[in-house]
């Protein structure tokens, strides 16, 4: 019933011009980028497209907009409290939050992760297939752990400004491959594209530490909104 | 049920004590954000910052069973979002478990129909608040009822007051707080107090109207004489004093809001002007600003005396609350 309530309540609030106006915007400028990386050169467009304009920054950004949106702008609890006054269980209300704009960023980034290899690769180039495959999968699993780690910091700070500290801290210092890097996403999605690895982890344990962090941050998020 | 809270703190509300067994209450204040933060805190929208709320044992903030026994009504309200507010009210009262179908009834009960096709977003905060207490008034197994400011919304004073009087019948705890005399006169019970952010019950319960000079207003107008006379056949029982000047009048009534309505209302028909209007005893926040003022004063001067006499230290400031009174120290 909680969860089914949460769900219902987070796509109200995607619901409107504004989620489909963002997500044209994202999608506009990942493709531009793919473009200027194609025509700055061939080799390694792709990767230097996926791994800084789509997933590097789109995605994080399109995933913070959405969380914010289902959030209506402010903390977790308080983004609850419509229904969680009348007695549904916050920690099942916030696992049903999370569900449309983890769909939605996942569909957003696996579909946009596509575009960007077909625009960046020649139709005849033998790893288009492949490279398609990859950034699907990458980006289902990205845009899904981003909105559950944006979901649950937003459960930290005065009006869920942990949203943002996490937005900065992924960001700032995500970018590099030393072990501050280790608890946010940004590096891990890297290592997936091909990138450079945080700590020289392997791409299944770069995966499982993506998954595994952004979903310790929605715990987290869980335990501090209370039930 | 059993209201109980030890010790709580949350933003203005510095410490609550509270033992409150079924029947109607009324905690009256000028500090509304304290008042916003105790119903917060009982209803269990916030945790406390420190002590305990506990209804019937357990915390509000963090065992939904509890928080099914509550209706609140708060000072923000958000109602589910929907593509209109009769499905918004529909979600919450199935959130709430009640059987579907109500929500054109409710909202029609309390005057509120004509909001129904209305978006959620499309409300004001007066609107929502509304129909947060439409929703909250018709919740007839709740066993709290924790309201900030019932009679400041667009429900009508006797609909509210005839479900708090229902709901009080049928042994539900009936919370409610408010910054108006006049208000708190009508929702009737007993009477708390918040001063200074601390929650206390008055050593009398009954509702002592009048009595004091924090009932009355200094005011400034074009002809003082003539309000005062327009005054005293006020049905309210105001009563009036000349001050030095012929534009000054102090002026003695039931309740702050009842005096100030008043008074617009009469200077407005009568075509008098009025300049200004303050309250004879300055609000408790001034008088908090005033305090920490001079003690920041005592700080420099024993700041600069350890300096020693290079600099020497600034004349005393006096800080002034209110306006300058046109009536003797001794009529104040």
């Amino acid at each position: 019933m909680s969860i089914r309530a949460g769900i219902d309540m987070a796509r109200q609030r995607l619901n409107g011009r504004a989620t489909f106006v963002a997500g044209a915007l994202a999608l506009s400028f990942e493709l531009g980028v793919a473009l200027l990386e194609r025509a700055a050169g061939a080799i390694g467009a792709a990767d230097r497209a996926l791994a800084g304009g789509a997933f590097g920054i789109a995605l994080p950004l399109v995933s913070y907009f959405l969380v914010a949106r289902v959030c209506s702008g402010t903390s977790l609890r308080e983004a609850l409290l419509p229904l969680a006054r009348h007695g549904l269980d916050r920690r099942a209300l916030t696992l049903g939050l999370a569900v449309p704009p983890a769909l939605m960023a996942a569909a957003f980034a696996a579909v946009s992760g596509v575009l960007v290899v077909f625009v960046t690769r020649s139709p005849s180039d033998p790893r288009l297939a492949a490279d398609a495959f990859a950034s699907l999968w990458i980006g289902l699993v990205a845009g899904v752990a981003y909105v559950a780690a944006f979901v649950g910091a937003s459960a930290l700070g005065r009006h869920g400004r942990g949203r943002l500290w996490l937005l900065a801290a992924d960001f700032l210092l995500g970018a590099g491959d030393s072990f501050v890097a280790l608890p946010w996403p940004k590096g891990h999605v890297r290592n997936l594209l091909g990138g450079s690895a945080v700590l020289e982890l392997s791409q299944l344990a770069a995966l499982a530490a993506l998954l595994g962090t952004s979903f310790a941050i929605l715990w987290l998020g869980t335990l501090r909104t209370q039930r | 049920m059993r209201v109980v809270a030890r010790g709580v703190a949350l933003g203005q509300l510095r410490g609550a004590e509270l033992e409150l067994e079924p029947g109607r209450y009324v905690v009256l204040s000028s500090e509304g954000d304290a008042l916003a933060s105790l119903i917060a805190v009982v209803a269990g929208r916030e945790p406390p910052r420190a002590g305990q709320v506990l209804l019937d044992g357990v915390s509000p903030a963090r065992t939904p069973t509890a928080r099914r026994k509550v209706s609140a009504l708060f000072q923000d309200e958000a109602l589910p979002p929907a593509q209109n507010v009769a499905a918004s009210v529909a979600k919450a009262l199935a959130a709430r478990g009640a059987p579907a179908g109500g929500e054109t009834a409710l909202l029609a009960d309390a005057g509120l129909a004509h909001l129904s096709g209305l978006s959620p977003a499309q409300l004001g905060q007066r609107e929502a608040r509304s129909v947060a207490l439409a929703l909250a008034l018709a919740h007839d197994t709740a066993e709290l009822f924790a309201l900030h400011e019932p009679l400041a919304t667009l429900v009508p004073a006797t609909f509210v007051l005839g479900a708090l009087d229902r709901h009080t019948a049928r042994g539900a705890v009936v919370l409610c707080s408010t910054t108006s005399p006049a208000d708190a006169t009508l929702l009737g019970g007993k009477w708390l107090c918040i001063e200074l952010g601390r929650l206390r019950a008055p050593e009398s319960m009954t509702p002592r109207l009048g009595a004091g000079p924090w009932q009355q207003v200094l005011v400034e107008t074009s002809d003082a004489r003539a309000l005062s006379r327009l005054l005293h056949d006020s049905p309210h029982g105001l009563s009036t004093e000349l001050g030095t000047s012929a534009r000054a009048l102090k002026v003695s009534g039931p309740a702050l809001d009842v005096t100030v309505r008043e008074l617009v209302t009469l200077a407005r028909q009568n075509q008098l002007e009025i300049f200004r209007i303050e309250a004879a005893v300055p609000p408790v926040e001034a008088l908090m600003a005033a305090r920490a003022g001079f003690a920041r004063g005592a700080y420099e001067a024993s700041r600069a005396a350890a300096l020693g006499p290079a600099s020497p230290a600034p004349p005393p400031q006096r800080i002034q609350v209110g306006l300058e009174s046109p009536f003797p120290p001794e009529s104040r």
